[in-house]
């Protein structure tokens, strides 16, 4: 039993059971305080302004946010963290969390912690006696140049790429700040390599473009034909190159490099091209047109997956003229006319919903 | 009695933290309930943005969700929580410095608490006036002094957690708090109870 009777204003104040009594948090049947002041009046006063200062300081707090941001911020996490095949929500504003989250800048101090810039770490994989070439764009127009292999580079205004004399030999090297466009001539034994800081894009033989500017958050690698595949590199030795984590870009589809999770995510370009897997007369004038041959023709169309549940979904059909809108505004029409949603996840497209009646 | 309810509830937050290691999705959403708003409460002190402090909060579960496995044995959830917020919110506060002219961001965060204690008036029967005065004696206090109270009195944090969160050593925390009191003593009870003028 605490010996109350010895103590201070600043004891009381902070004694957990007095508080409860002095906010009134007490049970009804609790009435050992009122006792204990009948039996010590002489500390009354001590008592009261104790009792005071507990209700003082107490400190209702004023909330900011509404029930319903609460409910809603609680609810969006719980999607979030929920595995992938379940999750109801669209999450398009959660993929631009994501872009805007990658903080990966090249050149910062904050990243690249104990190298030096960008040009130095990209020379390691050279040897000083190469000669190196240099293409930088300091005009105002984009600027077409072509590799010693054949391949071609749009290279962006204030962007610059390099390779050495090695380029070509065994393997195809380039190393690149900015934005450029690729056309990699195809050559199955020298895979051709994209170094962007600590970022490497292996091609076969496709087009695709890769952003990576010094003073942006972000690097990104977007894909038009072809296939590429986008990996983190880890160690520093030029001979051996450990993979972290490896992902495999088909066409429309993009990776945005994650600094936190130090991820690469997988998800679709922001605008999604109709790549020819189509027969030209293929119309895209639906009318009472079952869903299932919708999407069938869009992921032809776009050469994306689309997974949805045939069976909840077999009963769909839609009215629509889909010709002139883009691969995301056509899938917010379709999900509006069958009551769904739709989500980007790994670059796929998954569509949920109740189905119809 | 009292004790043993605080125990109770560090015990129940412990469990809860167990399960919500293992995957159990009933657990995080418990945790969520329990303490979703009285972080994004605590965030708005430090950075006046509620999407900020939104999107701040909504990392802060969704990154410990993904590291679950490799999180420690928490048994104190609430003061885990608040200082892993407040550690993110200046850091990522100050980051924003570099991209967007922020105004006065240091790394002593302003804590902003507004003593409200409107709803606490009606339900005692104390004097308004006098209450008013000591939400002017709050405000005199520095703004260090200001968070430990609220960690103390709103919070009911022990000194160890409040030093967890405030980044500061023991000693700090304990002269904080009682420096507030003091002060507030000094200049507010007083008028609340004249006959203790005689004590000061």
């Amino acid at each position: 039993m605490k010996n109350y009777n010895k103590f201070s204003v600043e004891q009381f104040v902070q004694d957990a059971y007095f508080r409860k009594w002095s906010l009134g948090e007490l049970s009804p049947n609790d009435t050992f305080w009122e006792n204990w002041l009948q039996s010590n009046s002489e500390r009354k006063t001590i008592i009261e302004e104790a009792k005071s200062l507990v209700v003082g300081l107490k400190v209702t707090e004023t909330s900011v946010f509404t029930e319903t941001e609460i409910n809603d911020g609680i609810q969006a996490i719980l999607k979030d963290t929920q595995s992938k095949y379940l999750n109801f929500q669209i999450i398009r504003t959660n993929w631009l969390r994501i872009a805007a989250s990658v903080t990966l800048v090249l050149g910062m101090g904050w990243w690249f912690t104990d190298e030096h810039t960008l040009s130095n770490i990209n020379f390691d994989h050279i040897a000083s006696t190469d000669r190196k070439v240099i293409l930088f764009n300091n005009g105002m127009e984009s600027m077409v140049s072509e590799l010693p292999d054949g391949s071609k580079i749009t290279l962006e205004p204030q962007s610059e790429l390099r390779y050495g004399n090695e380029f070509g030999k065994e393997k195809r090297e380039v190393f690149l700040t900015g934005e450029a466009f690729f056309e990699v001539t195809k050559d199955t034994q020298k895979p051709f390599l994209i170094y962007t800081g600590k970022l490497v894009t292996k091609v076969v033989g496709t087009s695709f473009s890769i952003k990576a500017y010094e003073k942006d958050k972000d690097i990104s690698v977007s894909v038009r034909t072809g296939m590429v595949t986008v990996y983190k590199q880890y160690s520093k030795s030029k001979n051996s190159q450990s993979l972290s984590t490896e992902i495999i870009l088909d066409p429309n589809q993009k990776a945005v490099f994650d600094k936190d999770q130090e991820l690469l995510i997988k998800t679709l370009v922001d605008k999604p091209l109709k790549i020819n897997y189509v027969q030209k007369n293929t119309s895209l004038v639906f009318e009472e047109t079952k869903i299932l041959e919708v999407l069938n023709i869009l992921e032809h169309l776009y050469g994306v997956k689309i997974s949805f549940d045939k069976e909840v979904f077999s009963r769909c059909s839609i009215t629509a003229n889909l010709q002139d809108e883009t691969l995301y505004q056509k899938l917010d029409l379709i999900c509006e006319l069958i009551q769904a949603k739709y989500e980007i996840v790994d670059g796929e497209i998954m569509i949920h919903g109740k189905g119809c009646p | 009695m009292v004790k043993q309810k605080i125990k109770t509830e560090n015990t129940d937050d412990s469990v809860l933290w167990q399960a919500f290691k293992k995957g159990d999705r009933k657990a995080f959403a418990t945790l969520l309930h329990q303490y979703y708003p009285l972080l994004l409460n605590y965030g708005v002190r430090f950075y006046r943005d509620k999407e900020f402090v939104k999107d701040s909060v909504h990392d802060l579960f969704v990154e410990i969700w993904n590291r679950k496995e490799h999180l420690g044995d928490v048994v104190m959830v609430k003061s885990y929580l608040l200082q892993a917020l407040r550690k993110n919110i200046i850091r990522q506060s100050n980051r924003l410095k570099w991209f967007r002219e922020a105004d006065n961001i240091s790394d002593h965060q302003d804590f902003d608490v507004e003593f409200n204690i409107e709803t606490v008036l009606i339900s005692r029967e104390i004097e308004n006036e006098s209450f008013q005065k000591l939400q002017s004696e709050l405000a005199k206090l520095t703004k260090r002094q200001r968070e430990a109270i609220f960690l103390r009195f709103t919070q009911e944090l022990s000194y160890e957690e409040i030093a967890n969160i405030m980044a500061i050593n023991y000693r700090s925390v304990v002269n904080l708090v009682h420096g507030a009191i003091k002060a507030i003593r000094q200049n507010w009870i007083v008028l609340l109870f004249p006959g203790l003028l005689f004590f000061y």
